[in-house]
């Protein structure tokens, strides 16, 4: 079974309606002034598959993924969440700071912190796992800000997990 | 060359026997319309290699789980749409500059490309095109160079054909008013 063209995507009103809204870009000649260089497209396909070839390598495994500056990185964070957590507790305690600026502060810190990772950590993910198949699902998929925070919480939830058996509590 | 039908590739895709042969000709018969689609929009023939390589490893990577919701067509460039539109994102990040300048800097490069042939209005044209914001830009190239009909650019760019409509209005009349006063 063989396809001669794909017309069915064509609108042949397309001309009519570029001469309706300016006759005067109608008039231009459609042309396509960029060229590839010479034997492109006779090559291409072959260097995709090389390409495709070479990214061709075994998963990381969970204790590889492991390594010691991501393990220090993960371990100063919790450290620093644990002592931010303390202090605002403490902070709490203290009913000469319990008040309305405070509220402000975190209400706007929440704001700040939600909208970072919104739009930062997206990239910072998609930069750091783009073999992997979530880093592919991130850019091909048109993520949303909800689906984002899922991922993220769903991945704060696995590191305590992974954490607590690395780190038992006696 | 003989070109199979979208549900032909597929079914050769399915059978991992022929996945290699299945896929190679799928990139050989969508490569050059994705090439235009993206070089359009970034107009660098290096940028528009490395999108290609990484729209085609992607639809690679993603092929054996598409379930034929969308057509392949539409699929294949809303991947290298999504695509292009990250680079350029990237780009403008990465060189720490703001829009303007990005555009600046691409027009300038036009101008050293050996791989721009085009006549004097042409020149000044594609000048015009890279100082559209680049979803409009993306709707102008669809609808004045491929004539593609607004119903399947709606699929590919997930916005309401009325909406693209008004954006072609807007892009074209933009075009016009700088070819018009440059």
């Amino acid at each position: 079974m063989t396809e001669k063209s794909n017309n069915t995507y064509r609108d042949t009103d397309a001309k009519k309606e570029l001469k309706d809204i300016s006759p005067y870009l109608s008039q231009i000649e459609i042309s396509n002034p960029f060229r590839p260089p010479e034997g492109y497209f006779d090559a291409f396909a072959q260097n995709v598959q090389s390409r495709i070839e070479k990214n061709k390598k075994p998963e990381k495994s969970l204790t590889e993924w492991f390594t010691l500056p991501r393990l220090a990185l993960v371990t100063a964070s919790l450290t620093l969440l644990i002592a931010a957590g303390y202090f605002f507790m403490a902070e709490k305690t203290d009913p000469a700071v319990n008040g309305f600026a405070d509220e402000i502060f975190f209400d706007q810190y929440f704001e700040w912190y939600t909208d970072y990772r919104n739009h930062e950590l997206l990239d910072i993910i998609s930069d750091e796992q783009s073999d992997s198949h979530i880093g592919q699902w991130l850019s091909i998929s048109m993520i949303d800000d909800e689906a984002l925070m899922d991922y993220l919480l769903y991945y704060e939830h696995y590191f305590s997990q992974e954490l607590s058996i690395l780190f038992p509590i006696d | 060359m003989e070109h199979y039908s979208d549900e032909k590739l597929l079914d050769l895709f399915q059978n991992s026997d022929n996945r290699n042969y299945a896929f190679n000709l799928l990139v050989k018969k969508y490569q050059e319309r994705l090439y235009w689609h993206i070089r359009r929009m970034v107009t660098d023939h290096e940028d528009t290699n490395d999108l290609m390589q990484e729209v085609f490893v992607k639809v690679w990577i993603a092929l054996p789980d598409f379930r034929g919701d969308s057509k392949l067509f539409t699929w294949l460039y809303r991947i290298a749409t999504n695509e292009t539109l990250s680079f350029l994102k990237k780009k403008k990040r990465w060189d720490f500059l703001p829009w303007n300048d990005v555009e600046n800097v691409m027009a300038k490069n036009l101008e050293n490309d050996s791989g721009f042939s085009g006549t004097q209005i042409q020149h000044k044209l594609q000048k015009a095109l890279i100082r559209l914001p680049e979803k409009q830009r993306v709707v102008f190239h669809l609808r004045y160079y491929d004539e593609m009909k607004y119903e399947e650019m709606s699929k590919i760019l997930d916005t309401s054909v009325g909406a693209l409509k008004a954006s072609y209005h807007h892009a074209v009349k933009k075009v016009e008013d700088q070819l018009k006063n440059t």
